[in-house]
């Protein structure tokens, strides 16, 4: 196993009445693209301000590069690039600019950099420009060169493609595997874009209610296996309920419109198609698929809305 | 026996002055300074100075010219002006100070700052250099404004009566550069309160509206003596002492006598010492009370 970049051990926070984080222990080694991921209010943007020394730890240790937090501040963070929640700039101020000045603060960064950077995020054009005059997906895509800017060695990035239209999203989503795999910096990736983090993250943590309740390799949590099975049919409510009538414990559901889900276990799915067929549903298509990280998600935290 | 907690703030304590570079706290310095300059507000705010500035000069002259008056020298003149600028001006040096930290909240980049190799007591400390270069800014566009206007009025040479040498120019230009170093003092202890209002605060605007409740009930309380009577004040509480901000008229009350011919032998004077006591007493409470404000706080942004 590769060395340890960040070392969280027994954080916790507590806001009130709410325990925001609790007990929370995590190793992200070097290379890794980690998804952290979990609903609102999981205690995910705690956590990375816990990260960043924004908000103090009640209980525990935080240690970047092998420096402890608390201790080394410097040290810890001048490794560190993060994007926290929204982009913040001064908006009377160009992008080019802004960037130079946290630039300043980082220890310096070269004109060449800025421009490199606001180029690598699709700003190379509108650098100039007052920041008040940015739209949110540009704000974003900023806020994501200034993480990026002092050649950081760990990257946080706390929702990074909010706002982003779909393309941008994509670029995004390339320019993460990019920078991780040539220039092997780790990230550290929330966002509630489960099908995004599964392209791009290789370990996830699953944070709900302050606590992490599943943590591992993409891979091995989702496992290997086709065991879902989708069926793109009209009038998917009759549908359903017609599969529950004709094959008892089946109990499918009905992720989104046209579509029937049901687990695959050992149903006989040409049986089930024939059955669908005969009662006269028109059936487009039936395959069965792997886990996903939004099944392994809502199996970890139920589809209740309340995270409280 | 230290306890966990102690000791975890001592840790603390420590890890702000660990590393500590000189040449990065004089970037942070550079960059704050930059970014509040290029401030839209703050440069209206020197404009509305610079405004209020020649205003005064131009009805002071003229009002004196309908009364047949005379500040009868440039140096008068130019004292005349400043007292007027700082009284009316520094409630809004005051809210421009109060910005600094507010504009950071508001705009959500102190986590941009904080996320930096920076501490928070270094942060701190260049805001306050920050804040008192823009009060020297301030205080330099009315004695430079007071001065201008005197030279074009009245002229600006050896200080002269009746054909007698007073003092001579090295003299006057002297004691005035020591009265604007003594008015620097009741500024910075005003420029402590208003670090330590917008440290508490989340948002510009509740900082102005704190900050101008604050800033007037010092300056109100300064002026109860002079209102009640010194004498009859002074027997109920020491209200010259709550009322610090009224203390910037002090260096000034002492250089307006020197274009009347009295001479300043020194400046060691008891309004003086007064003066430089209460107001470090004030900067060190509020100084402290901001550096343990913004330490301790969890930043949300």
């Amino acid at each position: 196993m590769s060395e340890p970049v960040l070392e969280i051990r027994g954080l916790c926070k507590r806001f009130g009445d709410i325990q925001a984080v609790k007990d929370l222990n995590l190793t992200i080694y070097k290379g890794d693209v980690y998804g952290f991921i979990g609903p609102n209010g999981a205690g995910k943007t705690t956590t990375i301000r816990m990260l960043l020394g924004l908000i103090h730890a009640d209980a525990g240790s935080v240690r970047i590069f092998g420096h402890d937090l608390h201790r080394d501040f410097r040290a810890t963070v001048s490794q560190v690039g993060a994007l926290v929640e929204s982009p913040a700039f001064y908006p009377y101020l160009s992008g080019y600019r802004n960037l130079s000045l946290f630039g300043d603060l980082s220890g310096g960064v070269s004109e060449e950099r800025i421009q490199e950077v606001l180029k690598m995020v699709g700003l190379g054009r509108r650098g100039k420009h007052k920041v008040k005059g940015y739209s949110h997906g540009m704000k974003q895509r900023l806020g994501i060169g200034l993480a990026m800017l002092a050649h950081p060695k760990l990257l946080i990035l706390d929702e990074p493609t909010n706002g982003l239209d779909p393309q941008g999203i994509r670029e995004i989503r390339n320019l993460i595997r990019r920078i991780s795999q040539e220039q092997e910096i780790t990230i550290f990736l929330s966002s509630h874009l489960l099908g995004e983090m599964e392209m791009v993250t290789n370990r996830i943590g699953v944070m709900y209610r302050g606590s992490l309740i599943a943590e591992g390799e993409v891979g091995k949590l989702l496992g290997g296996e086709q065991d879902r099975v989708e069926i793109n049919v009209d009038n998917e409510q009759s549908a359903r309920n017609f599969l529950e009538s004709k094959f008892p414990g089946l109990s499918p559901k009905v992720p989104k419109s046209g579509w029937l889900e049901f687990k695959k276990e050992n149903w006989d799915l040409a049986a089930i198609n024939r059955e669908l067929v005969n009662a006269g549903f028109k059936v487009s298509s039936l395959s069965s698929r792997g886990r996903n990280l939004e099944d392994l998600f809502v199996e970890l935290t139920g589809e209740s809305k309340d995270v409280y | 026996m230290s306890t966990e907690p102690a000791k975890k703030e001592r840790d603390s304590l420590v890890s702000e002055f660990r590393g500590f570079s000189l040449k990065r706290f004089l970037v942070l310095v550079r960059v704050e300074l930059y970014k509040m300059l290029n401030y839209w507000v703050i440069r209206g705010g020197y404009i509305a100075m610079l405004g209020i500035a020649l205003i005064a000069a131009y009805l002071t002259f003229h009002l004196e010219q309908a009364a047949k008056l005379s500040s009868g020298s440039g140096y008068a003149f130019a004292i005349g002006l400043l007292m007027r600028g700082i009284d009316i001006g520094s409630s809004i040096i005051f809210l421009m100070v109060c910005m600094i930290f507010s504009t950071e909240m508001t705009f959500g980049t102190l986590k941009n700052i904080l996320s930096r190799p920076i501490t928070r007591i270094e942060m701190m400390a260049a805001k306050y250099i920050t804040a008192w270069v823009m009060i020297i800014i301030a205080l330099g566009i009315f004695l430079c404004i007071g001065l201008a206007m005197g030279k074009y009025y009245y002229g600006l040479g050896d200080l002269m009566e009746d054909g007698y040498l007073l003092f001579k120019k090295s003299e006057m230009y002297k004691q005035m550069a020591i009265a604007m170093l003594l008015l620097m003092v009741p500024f910075v202890a005003m420029s402590s309160l208003a670090m330590m209002i917008s440290s508490t605060s989340s948002t510009m605007g509740g900082t102005m509206i704190i900050g101008i409740i604050a800033y007037f009930f010092f300056d109100l309380v300064g002026v109860i003596p002079s209102n009640l009577g010194i004498t009859l004040a002074g027997h109920f509480i020491p209200y010259h002492i709550f009322g610090f901000p009224m203390l910037r008229f002090v260096p000034l009350t002492i250089l307006d006598d020197l274009p009347a011919g009295l001479p300043i032998n020194t400046w060691w004077l008891p309004e003086v010492k007064n003066m430089l006591l209460v107001c470090s007493i004030y900067f060190f409470i509020f100084a402290v009370a901001s550096l343990v404000i913004v330490r301790r706080r969890d930043f949300t942004l």
